[in-house]
């Protein structure tokens, strides 16, 4: 099978596509025109698909000729609250909306890479599993669709992101850390108020509350392995009621971001631990509402890796791969490569004859360079096939989603 | 002369002033017509007045019978923005209340000018009275100053009534009385990034919080143990979302001392703590400083030997009390900044008529029974300064 023909042949149809989703952006767990026009195209293509309950999103399911292994490829389909200035003719016509992260081109590589293996059936040894994933920009998706069982009977799991810092066509499949977790926490610092005049007679929070900031800095600099990376952000600082009053009340909201797992479960502890300890000394109490969004991506299997490199070679040759920093930013795809083992991977998007695709992912200008979008379904298509001979069975497990 | 008898054949007087003032209160600045209805008293009773074309308040002038120095006694007349629950018969009903018994304070003042017209023969010099408008402002007696009023005046005399002091009890301390109270901003601006980059921004809130914990040092390590520092963070406000490296943060917040010296550091050593930590942890910050008022501080022995002997000399040393000094703040300050000045305090809780509350509180209520003795106190305390220094020059 000429998975690098196909691709070709169905490139018109990707960016048709892609242009189409571009223009009707939606909000996270708001995908509903998304949602169906997706099923419309895998039904087309004769693909069964099935729905979640009470979410979006959905998985389009294809039983290959030959027994085997089930793989799943994720596309995310949410937009942004922005407002695009981008100028395109096909840009965004719901007012406040945009695909600004390439959520579109993802949706629209997945429908290509289904008409790609849908060709090629028959020579399948598995099971491939289309997810289109809602609500990915607010780590809700990924969580609610393995409640619904998306990842039941899933062997292996496959992501893909266009992106903007790395130049087009390049693809990036890398070993090790390469997206952060993302906490999110409310610490509020309880004192008590009394005269401006009279500090001994109240509890001040707003030094109670700095006392505990500076001494959350120490988890960075003394308490992680100096080796991994650690962010700690308190973005927001409010409280008190008058400058004559001795404040009894600040609260501070904030994020942790790790490569490191067990760090990040570590991190509630902690912050627990320094904010209360902090806050005893001054008479005060604190309350800390912490919430895990997503856990970080990891490439750790070498297997894995050595397939997809092998795949996006194949097609497009040695230099092809090019190999980008870790990122800071998040992805709940990770929660699916917590239930299986999975790999990430980056489709450069940046092109200089591209005006425009310089701008960063999230940008209300961010585009992309259209020429990449079928070799991001070609590569995806390739990897599945050769993941699929190489984990051959024999025998065919039963699967197939619950819902 | 018996000031002491004077004060008590106009004790009516006095008892029927505070009443009209205290059902017709008028907020800061507003004072109109408490200030023509001081003017008519002053003018009936024969002073002379000075007013102020765009300004509240006003000054009578009484020239004694003989040569001498000039003496100005005090009195603030403005109200506050507080319903009134007193259950007084002569409460005021339009919202405002004298509840820092600044009504009190005009009808003693009153009740002193028709003393010392009752003495004015024997007077060694003048003496000015000062009713002063916007005092609760903290920066009512500016105007008068700028105006020039303190130009050929020697002393200044004030007299607080207090809720937590007993009536008719004088207090007449030396020393530290009341502090200084300053109101200060501190912007601390960085650069915003995303919350995961925090080495591309510059984050103010850690700046924020080293500040708020560095500003501690100036009360550990930088003041004299001994004298009294407050420095009072009580607002911060800053960051736009949990997930961003905050730009911006902003702080409000008092400074209370007793010390003239120290509160004349307060700003420069602020603002290097402030502005030196930002820039340590690359931001910037702003130190505004809003000075309101200076202590009120008797440090002239000879007004405060003069004021305590007025005292003892019209109603024995059983008419003194000691008070503890008070942590808020008057701008009588400001007066006794530019020339020598006494402050003191005149004493109206009696727990048998439920006048137990403390000034500015919605259910103050006065002893009336001191009231005459601080007319008495004003008219002895102007009289004995001005025979005293009749001499001097």
């Amino acid at each position: 099978m000429d998975i690098k023909a196909l691709a070709e042949k169905y490139k018109d149809y990707i960016i048709e596509k892609r242009r189409w989703f571009h223009q009707y952006p939606e909000l996270s767990m708001q995908e509903e025109n998304t949602t169906n026009a997706i099923v419309k195209e895998l039904e087309a293509i004769g693909i069964p698909v099935k729905r979640f309950d009470g979410i979006y999103g959905c998985v389009g399911e294809l039983k290959g000729g030959r027994p085997g292994k089930t793989i799943l490829l994720r596309a995310d389909i949410d937009a942004l609250p922005v407002t695009e200035q981008t100028g395109l003719p096909f840009a965004s016509k719901n007012e406040g909306r945009m695909h600004a992260c390439g959520h579109d081109c993802h949706i629209a590589m997945l429908l290509g890479t289904a008409k790609i293996l849908y060709e090629g059936k028959e020579e399948l040894a598995g099971m491939v599993r289309f997810f289109f994933q809602p609500g990915e920009e607010i780590a809700l998706g990924a969580k609610a669709a393995i409640g619904q069982g998306v990842m039941e009977h899933v062997d292996t799991c496959f992501g893909m992101h266009v992106w903007s810092q790395l130049r087009s066509p390049y693809f990036n499949i890398e070993y090790g850390e390469r997206m952060a977790s993302c906490d999110s926490f409310t610490l509020t610092v309880f004192g008590e108020a009394a005269h401006g005049a009279s500090p001994h007679l109240g509890r001040d929070a707003i030094v109670a509350a700095s006392s505990i900031i500076m001494n959350l800095q120490a988890i960075s600099s003394r308490m992680k392995d100096p080796l991994g990376a650690l962010v700690v952000t308190i973005g927001t600082m409010n409280g008190g009621q008058n400058y004559n009053i001795i404040p009894d009340r600040v609260q501070l909201e904030g994020t942790v971001r790790t490569f490191n797992r067990e760090f990040q479960d570590s991190m509630k502890g902690r912050i627990l631990e320094i904010a209360e300890n902090t806050a005893r000394c001054y008479g005060c109490t604190v309350d800390l509402q912490y919430n895990c969004l997503t856990i970080p991506i990891v490439n750790d299997n070498q297997e894995l890796l050595r397939i997809c490199k092998n795949a996006a070679v194949k097609l497009f040759g040695a230099d092809t791969l090019s190999n980008m920093k870790r990122l800071t930013s998040s992805e709940d795809f990770s929660f699916l490569m917590d239930q299986a083992p999975g790999i990430f991977g980056y489709l450069g998007s940046c092109h200089p004859e591209i005006p425009g695709s310089e701008y960063s992912n999230h940008h209300e200008k961010f585009t992309v360079d259209e020429e990449i979008l079928h070799r991001g379904s070609a590569i995806t298509a390739q990897y599945t096939i050769d993941f699929l001979e190489e984990n051959q069975t024999g025998n065919d497990t039963e699967h197939g989603i619950r819902t | 002369m018996d000031i002491k008898k004077l004060a008590e054949k106009h004790n009516e007087y006095i008892i029927k002033q505070r009443w009209y003032f205290h059902q017709n209160p008028e907020l800061s600045f507003q004072e109109t017509e408490t200030t023509k209805v001081l003017k008519e008293q002053l003018e009936e009773m024969g002073i002379p007045v000075i007013t102020f074309p765009d300004y509240n308040g006003l000054i009578g002038v009484i020239k004694g019978g003989k040569p001498g120095k000039t003496v100005m006694l005090r009195s603030d007349i403005d109200a506050l923005p507080i319903e009134e629950h007193s259950g007084e018969e002569f409460a005021a009903v339009n919202g405002k209340m004298h509840a820092c018994g600044h009504d009190c304070h005009m009808a003693v003042l009153l009740g002193a000018a028709k003393i010392l017209m009752d003495v004015k023969a024997e007077i060694q010099g003048e003496v000015r009275l000062l009713f002063q408008a916007a005092e609760e402002s903290g920066h009512g007696a500016v105007y008068y100053i700028e105006h020039g009023i303190l130009d050929d005046v020697d002393a200044i005399f004030g007299l607080h009534i207090w809720g937590t002091l007993d009536a008719p009890k004088f207090n007449l301390e030396s020393g530290p009385r009341m502090a200084s109270g300053d109101k200060f901003k501190i912007t601390v601006t960085g650069k915003s990034a995303h919350g995961s980059a925090p080495h591309l921004g510059h984050d103010a809130i850690v700046a924020a919080a080293s500040i708020v914990m560095n500003v501690q040092t100036f009360v550990s390590r930088v003041s004299d143990p001994l004298d009294t520092l407050v420095v009072n963070i009580g607002t911060v406000k800053g960051g736009q979302l949990w997930n961003i490296i905050p730009n911006h943060v902003e702080f409000e917040g008092i400074m209370r001392t007793y010390s003239r010296q120290l509160r004349s550091s307060l700003e420069d050593t602020m603002r290097k703590i402030v502005c030196g930590t930002a820039e340590a942890l690359g931001c910037a910050a702003e130190f505004e400083y809003m000075p309101l008022t200076a202590p009120v501080i008797n440090d002239q022995e000879d007004l405060n030997r003069i004021a305590v002997n007025a005292a003892i000399s019209l109603y024995g040393e059983e008419s003194l009390s000691g008070m503890a000094r008070l942590t808020c703040s008057e701008d009588f300050s400001k007066f006794a900044e530019k020339i020598p000045g006494f402050f003191g305090f005149l004493g109206c809780r009696n727990e048998s008529i439920g006048a137990i509350y403390p000034n500015h509180s919605d259910k103050f209520k006065v002893d009336e029974e001191g009231l005459h003795r601080g007319a008495a106190l004003y008219a002895q305390f102007a009289v004995d300064y001005l025979n005293e220094k009749a001499g001097d020059n």
